[in-house]
């Protein structure tokens, strides 16, 4: 592999590496807050009392969605 | 349930168990694989394979009750016992274990330390919270309630498998997941453990996506977290315990791919017994397919475009008109034992693959009955009251519904993915672009891409347009999976921190993959309190208050457990819950609308030989409602007897 192959090789490496920051960072929106939130639920469970239910606030999590026809 | 009579359920349990997985094995030694990875998917297919034929013949012959099961078991244990050859098959068993171990510790050997660690952790993880779900919560997925686990339902109680009356005709759709479903339910008679009948298939799915993997030459460490990160999408974990098909269709999608790409490669010319394997198990597979949801026939034609591009367009007729001479020679080397059993066995996928749609159209002129079949604006299929489509404007509304998914920005994921894809962060924030790199660096790639590229577009053509249509494509994010293990293949050592940076994204995605679906972001914690205050026999599908009408409450909870209790509801009501935890409940439809007046009700349920009529919002036509209600008001032959639940007055 030549040098100009292998810096090529190393840019798309880390090309590739940025770019899937970029699109974590993307998705992050809102998922990251839906991704945790189960997890504060699990903690409350185990530990009662503990966390407050902010269940109320995020009501979509709890609304029926009806038939899946 | 006294613990005596739990005791006996399982140890009939058990003994099928142990008479099914005899049974796979002795077949898949006659079927020799050649690399470990495809060997534990035939073993894992055959036992799914021969656990749905073995209850569904069974069904048929109406001996769907623990105590004749055990005994066919144990007389077919007995059996395998006594011929000489069969037992010298299975007496390789111990043999066979320790090579599989071998294999095991090898694979596990080869993975660096931080991937041993992570996935030790990842594995542990999922098992608790799979045991945790199953455990904890009933059947709570709208379709399941519907049609699946009706079926599995009235099965059970009947002990047999047949049609019956309700205005639910989904119950005609094929069905060899129920059977397999059934499997759960049949021996402690109780659905306790039912949402564990995914399990098999999310396994055989992983193992899927690994043998594939390393059919497109991918390292051990890189497949490993290839079929990791396929086992984390949300989408999958999620549907794997909510009591549906679309999980097994995608193990089965990805199975045949890995037997394809198995068979496009180069690296089988020597045994020609291996040829003939890899083809027999894909019958077998495209056929357990064919009998458990139809659009696994949507998905073909990706899979057919992969297998021709696979070994380059030009060599594509030769390469496989070897690979059948190939597996013709492997057939007339086996002795004629061999060959009456792999033939009982294709038998037995032909059997599995058709008879829901022979079935249907003896009995309704219709094999795809209740759904009647429409190209453009032309009616192939005539009959049954829903219409499966395929046209162009499906395709547009259907693209544009994924457009609108994409990213999963709309909110949380949820089993029925009404507002996103459930894809998750590993195929957002890595397989993008692993799948870009995969397409511009691999030609061997290309064609695998491709196919899943058509197998959605054909898919895209037929579904119904519907906010819970993404449920069908949960194979898709295994391309995503395939390209980050060809992906890690180039990645170089150093420097060192490009290694670390990936490994620390991989392990991100796939711990928030998991973190996302502890829960069914449905189930709040008060409806998980709700049923974990109740013992395990206690919790019922009517108890759940998710999606749940108070009136099925109330049916449980004052209906007439030990009589026969009628009931009205629509073609996409709740009848599942009805039926209670432990199917005790029997049922009876009545056919009433809003025209008949009160004699006439009364007059259908004394015909159908109940003196109750269950009826609930949402679920029963309004004017029914309004019509018994009036009824029970105007106190001559009805009366409430608690809230959805009508009584014939005895008085009366």
């Amino acid at each position: 592999m030549s040098p100009a192959e292998r810096a090529l090789s190393k840019l798309e490496i880390w090309g590739l590496l940025a770019a899937s920051a970029l699109l974590m960072a993307w998705y992050a929106y809102p998922q990251f807050i839906f991704s945790l939130y189960p997890l504060y639920e699990l903690v409350r469970l185990l530990l009662p009392g503990l966390l407050p239910d902010v269940a109320p606030a995020a009501s979509s999590m709890t609304a029926p969605t009806g038939s899946a026809g | 349930m006294s613990a005596l009579e739990l005791a006996l359920r399982v140890g009939a349990w058990s003994i099928c168990t142990v008479f099914v997985l005899a049974m796979a094995y002795l077949f898949h030694r006659q079927l020799p694989m050649g690399r470990p990875a495809l060997s534990a998917i035939s073993l894992m297919v055959l036992s799914i394979f021969l656990t749905t034929l073995f209850l569904f013949l069974a069904g048929l012959l109406g001996l769907l009750r623990p105590g004749p099961l055990a005994a066919i078991g144990a007389g077919g244990l007995a059996l395998m016992a006594a011929i000489p050859s069969w037992r010298a098959s299975l007496l390789q068993v111990p043999r066979d274990f320790g090579a599989l171990v071998h294999h095991l510790r090898a694979l596990w050997g080869s993975l660096p330390g931080w991937l041993r660690a992570f996935s030790a952790a990842a594995i542990l993880i999922s098992l608790l919270r799979f045991a945790f779900l199953v455990w904890a919560l009933p059947p709570f997925v709208w379709d399941s309630l519907t049609y699946h686990l009706t079926n599995v339902a009235h099965w059970t109680q009947a002990g047999k498998i047949e049609l019956f009356d309700t205005p639910i005709l989904r119950i005609y759709t094929p069905a060899n997941y129920e059977v397999l479903a059934a499997w759960f339910t049949v021996f402690l008679h109780h659905d306790a453990v039912v949402e564990a009948a995914g399990i098999p298939v999310y396994l055989l799915a992983a193992i899927a996506v690994y043998a594939g993997a390393r059919s497109l030459g991918c390292s051990r460490p890189g497949s490993w977290m290839g079929a990791m990160a396929y086992a984390s999408t949300p989408a999958l974990l999620l549907a794997t315990t909510g009591t549906k098909n679309d999980p097994h269709i995608a193990a089965y999608y990805l199975t045949s791919l890995a037997l394809l790409l198995d068979l496009a490669g180069k690296r089988r010319a020597a045994d020609p017994r291996h040829s003939l394997s890899s083809f027999i198990l894909l019958a077998v597979t495209l056929l357990l397919a064919a009998g458990t949801k139809a659009y696994i026939a949507h998905l073909l034609p990706g899979l057919a475009a992969m297998a021709l591009l696979a070994p380059g367009i030009r060599r594509a007729l030769p390469h496989w008109r070897g690979r059948l001479a190939q597996a013709a020679q492997g057939w007339r080397s086996l002795g004629a034992w061999s060959r009456r059993s792999l033939a009982l066995l294709l038998l037995g996928g032909v059997l599995l693959g058709g008879y829901w749609n022979v079935r249907n159209w003896v009995v309704t002129g219709n094999p795809f009955y209740p759904y009647g079949v429409t190209i453009g604006s032309a009616r192939v299929i005539s009959g049954g009251e829903r219409t499966a489509r395929l046209n162009l404007a499906r395709l547009a509304d259907n693209l544009e519904s994924l457009a609108d998914k994409f990213g999963d920005a709309a909110g949380p994921i949820e089993p029925d993915l009404p507002e996103t894809t459930g894809w998750g962060w590993f195929f957002y924030g890595l397989g993008l672009a692993a799948i870009l790199y995969a397409c511009l660096t691999r030609s061997g790639f290309r064609p695998l891409a491709l196919g899943f590229l058509l197998s959605l577009l054909v898919l895209m053509l037929s579904i119904r347009p519907s906010p819970f249509n993404l449920r069908y494509l949960l194979w898709f994010p295994a391309v995503a999976c395939l390209a980050y293990a060809c992906w890690l293949e180039d990645l170089p050592s150093h420097p060192r921190v490009i290694p670390v940076a990936a490994a620390a994204m991989f392990c991100a995605a796939l711990a928030l993959n998991l973190a996302t679906t502890l829960n069914y972001n449905r189930v709040s914690l008060d409806r998980f309190g709700l049923m974990l205050e109740r013992p395990l026999w206690e919790r019922q599908a009517a108890l759940l208050k998710l999606n749940m009408p108070p009136e099925y409450e109330h049916a449980i909870l004052f209906g007439p457990a030990d009589e026969l209790l009628g009931y009205n509801v629509g073609d996409n009501g709740f009848v599942y819950p009805l039926f209670r935890a432990d199917y005790r409940q029997r049922l009876i439809y009545i056919p009433v609308s809003g025209a008949d007046d009160c004699g006439s009700i009364a007059a259908h349920m004394r015909q159908h030989g109940t003196d109750y009529l269950f009826v609930a919002e949402g679920h029963t036509s309004g004017e029914v409602i309004q019509q018994v209600r009036d009824c029970a008001q105007d106190g001559g032959l009805m009366m409430e007897e608690s809230r959805g639940l009508y009584v014939i007055d005895a008085g009366s």
